[in-house]
């Protein structure tokens, strides 16, 4: 029973998943906190390591036309097994969706609205996602095209307004970390920017053309990785060494941007832009789990399940971690390896296992 | 305050499952009505100040403490 | 009723979008122009003084004799924190404290010699206020004097001082450093801050402010200045020098020349040679020839290369005037050390934390190439010559 009746074309899933990972980009303090020089680096060297993953998700949706990832423990993986295996799944991607929501929630009302609690914004951003998901994913995918339009050229635009004050001299010498430390922060990269992609597996089944899917999702991470790599010089270029303690280098930097004195303090537009990525961001992995519950629980329509799933993450903000420092400590150290387990092991092993079990066998899929 | 929390949950619990009661889609309006209980004692737990153990700090101990694993 | 229900959810979410819940009236709040850190003789605690602007008063025009009521309202404080002085405003002032318009940051000299790191990290930490503030030390006065001397082109002081500040790129003299740039140097282990020095000149009715100087900062401490010839110097090193004037001897005669900058550039190029560190400085600049007021015919090419090589040198003392003084105060004001971690970073390892023994010892190249362009509207001097 097809729980989604939309349909997304190739074209769409390439802004999907290019607003997903500008989406990320609020997210990029964790990367600045270790190496203020090399994050543009980072972005490409972890987009790198994360092409054989990507692939890995795309084929695993070949192998299975028309299936999501909760359809595809099953087959995989029997019933139990995969269904217990889904509920992990499920948990995580609603531990996900809290912490993004809690990042941009912390960022926006520590900075503008002091007083604010946080769990107002998080009430105010959760209900416009819940509004989104309801609608379906064809709907998000229309608007996603707009928003990846709009938050391309604003961070341009930014580059361009602050490109006198950018100093290169800022973005060396290349690569003057330790070892481990460039591991770490790869893996950092890996697993919040990138790794959020695995919610794709979700959305991938609904295209209209699944053979055109490697290359969307390509085309994506492209566009993708290139805001983030401007933002990255630009973050860099202006603070320099001071973007190791910024808790917020995107808004430090924009907030130098000095035009002829009247294009002054430009954050607060930039920030309100980039707002509407993380919000497609949370909105894409609040679908996934909406999606992924109705499926496990063999529901018709994903649809009550939205406003539910809603409270529970807005629920989730506040006690998910006790303050913004731990938050950054845990994503920088203890977070990735969690993350990996879902975002890389276990699609990877569930592609393995379904090629030595020569699935989708022709007669029936249930064994 | 708990009050104001507790008569939203009743709005939405009776709205959300109006429809789907009608069409008798019963496990749609259990799956609604468990998943929002859940939601909402996270939220009168949080009203009431008691403290929900923070599963980030639970993300940490298991990945140290389990796996062993992590930066620093 | 459906209907009706949506509307009434619509309507009451967009009166949140104007985020009533960290409203804030502008009549609430007293905008913060500028701000002088003083130490309390007799406490030793920190005197806080913050300009807050009336933009009532600014609006007004003095008509004839002019009202004399100031466009500004000064208020200080003491404190043992910046942060509880700050609120300490408010047992009396009126209205809360905005500091997002904040222009200047001015520390007297005590404070400057204490240590700056524990009065800076307010204004970087907190959310209102603003690192594009640019920085100053007052070297002999105190910085709640200095807020309160009348300009006379602008109305609040410290609008005028930030004005002066923005003008300096026409001397060059003056190095100007904001609250970023001053702590991206106070972060980096070898470089050290500076700060321009802000004094009042003249007594009674004709004070001025001026600003000329630098001070030259070790780690957080104020440990000695430059002077004009010294700032250009560093100015010339760090690729600051916008425009300005190099005055030199008339060639074979008496007078001197006033030649205009008009371009200048620099790049700093470290280089290790069997240990021994030399940094080379390669200068590439352009000027106009000003004004002379010797007689002779100085827009012929002979003359204007002997002029070239005496701008040539004159920079070139100038910067090696801020070399030697830096030196001498052991401060890498030029972020010599930095550069070497760029170009050596294998090296620079061990070098880092022998920079305070190896710096005074560090040999300067240093190749000016000085072109004297334009001569102005005439040719040869306006002089009938015998």
């Amino acid at each position: 029973m097809k729980l989604e009746k939309g349909v997304i074309s190739s074209s769409q899933l390439i802004s999907l998943i290019g607003i997903f990972i500008q989406g990320s980009i609020f997210s990029t303090v964790f990367v600045f906190e270790i190496t203020p020089k090399d994050a543009w680096l980072v972005s490409l060297t972890s987009l790198a390591m994360f092409v054989p993953f990507a692939w890995a998700y795309v084929k695993l949706m070949q192998m299975f036309p028309g299936k999501n990832l909760i359809q595809i423990n099953d087959i995989v993986f029997g019933r139990y097994l995969g269904k217990s295996i889904s509920v992990l799944y499920i948990l995580f991607i609603i531990v996900l969706a809290a912490t993004n929501l809690g990042v941009i929630c912390d960022s926006i009302a520590g900075l503008f609205m002091v007083e604010t609690p946080i769990i107002a914004l998080a009430i105010m951003l959760a209900f416009a996602c819940a509004w989104a998901v309801r609608n379906g994913i064809e709907t998000i995918a229309r608007i996603s095209l707009i928003f990846l339009t709009i938050v391309s050229i604003s961070v341009l635009l930014s580059l361009l307004l602050i490109a006198s004050k950018i100093d290169m001299n800022n973005l060396l010498p290349v690569l003057d970390i330790s070892l481990i430390d460039f591991i770490q922060v790869n893996h950092i990269s890996l697993t919040a920017f990138f790794g959020g992609i695995f919610v794709f597996m979700m959305v991938i089944p609904y295209m209209d053309n699944i053979k055109k899917g490697t290359k969307s999702v390509f085309m994506g991470l492209i566009i993708g990785v290139a805001t983030m790599l401007a933002c990255s010089v630009m973050i860099s270029g202006v603070l320099g060494n001071v973007a190791i303690i910024a808790n917020s280098p995107l808004i430090s930097a924009t907030r130098q941007v000095e035009v002829s004195k009247v294009l002054t303090r430009m954050d607060f537009i930039v920030v309100g832009i980039l707002v509407l990525s993380v919000f497609m961001k949370i909105a894409l992995i609040y679908y996934t789990a909406a999606l992924s519950i109705s499926q496990l629980l063999n529901l018709q329509t994903y649809k009550p399940i939205v406003i539910p799933v809603g409270i529970i993450l807005v629920g989730l903000v506040i006690p998910m971690f006790d303050n913004p420092t731990v938050r950054s400590e845990i994503g920088m150290n203890t977070w990735p390896f969690f993350a990996s387990i879902f975002e890389f092991l276990l699609p990877a092993v569930t592609l393995l296992v379904a090629l030595i079990r020569r699935l989708p066998q022709k007669q029936g899929e249930k064994c | 305050m708990i009050f104001l929390v507790v008569a939203i949950y009743i709005g939405i619990g009776f709205f959300g499952s109006r429809s789907l009661v009608k069409k008798k889609c019963w496990r749609e309006a259990s799956a609604f009505l468990v998943l929002l209980s859940f939601g909402f004692a996270l939220i009168i737990l949080q009203t009431l100040d008691i403290k929900i153990p923070s599963p980030g700090n639970g993300v940490k101990l298991f990945v140290e403490k389990v796996l062993h694993l992590g930066y620093k | 009723m459906r209907k009706a229900i949506v509307i009434i959810l619509c309507i009451s979410l967009t009166l949140n979008l104007t985020g009533c819940w960290s409203q804030r009236e502008l009549n609430d709040y007293a905008v913060v122009v500028g701000v002088g850190i003083d130490k309390d003789e007799e406490t030793g605690n920190i005197l806080l003084t913050a300009q807050i602007a009336k933009p009532g008063k600014l609006a007004k025009d003095s008509k004839g004799s002019g009202s004399n009521e100031k466009a500004y309202w000064n208020i200080s404080d003491t404190g043992e924190t910046i942060f509880s002085t700050v609120r300490e405003y408010t047992h009396e002032s009126s209205r809360r404290l905005y500091w997002q318009h904040n222009k200047i940051i001015i520390f007297c000299r005590e404070i400057a010699e204490d240590g700056v790191l524990n009065c800076i990290d307010y204004f970087v930490r907190d959310h209102e206020t603003r690192t594009a503030a640019e920085i100053f030390v007052s070297d002999t006065d105190k910085a709640s004097d200095i807020l309160d001397v009348k300009p006379e082109l602008e109305k609040i002081p410290s609008i005028d001082i930030d004005k002066l500040i923005k003008v300096q790129q026409l001397n060059s003299e003056t190095y100007s450093i904001n609250l970023l740039t001053f702590i991206q140097r106070l972060m980096s282990k070898t470089t050290a801050s500076v700060a321009p020095l802000i004094k009042i000149t003249g007594e009674g009715e004709e004070q001025k402010i001026s600003v000329s100087g630098t001070a030259v900062f070790k780690k957080d401490k104020l440990v000695g200045k430059l002077n004009k010839p010294e700032t250009r110097g560093l100015l010339w090193v760090d690729d600051k020098v916008k425009s300005g004037i190099v005055v030199v001897d008339c060639p074979g005669g008496d007078g001197k020349v006033d030649l205009e900058i008009m371009k200048a550039s620099s790049t700093v190029t470290p280089e290790i040679e069997n240990g021994n560190i030399t940094i080379k400085i390669k200068i590439k600049e352009k000027s106009n020839l000003g004004s002379q007021s010797c007689t002779e015919d100085l827009a012929t090419s002979k003359m204007l290369e002997a002029l070239e090589e005496k701008l040539a040198s004159a920079i070139r003392d100038e910067i090696t005037a801020s070399v030697e003084k830096a030196q001498a105060l052991n401060a890498d004001i030029f972020g010599f050390g930095e550069a070497v971690h760029r170009k050596y970073r294998n090296q620079w390892k061990d070098l880092e934390s022998k920079w305070d023994e190896i710096f005074p010892s560090i040999q300067v190249e240093i190749k000016v190439d000085a072109e004297i362009y334009g001569t102005g509207k005439i040719s040869k001097p306006a002089y009938a010559e015998d």
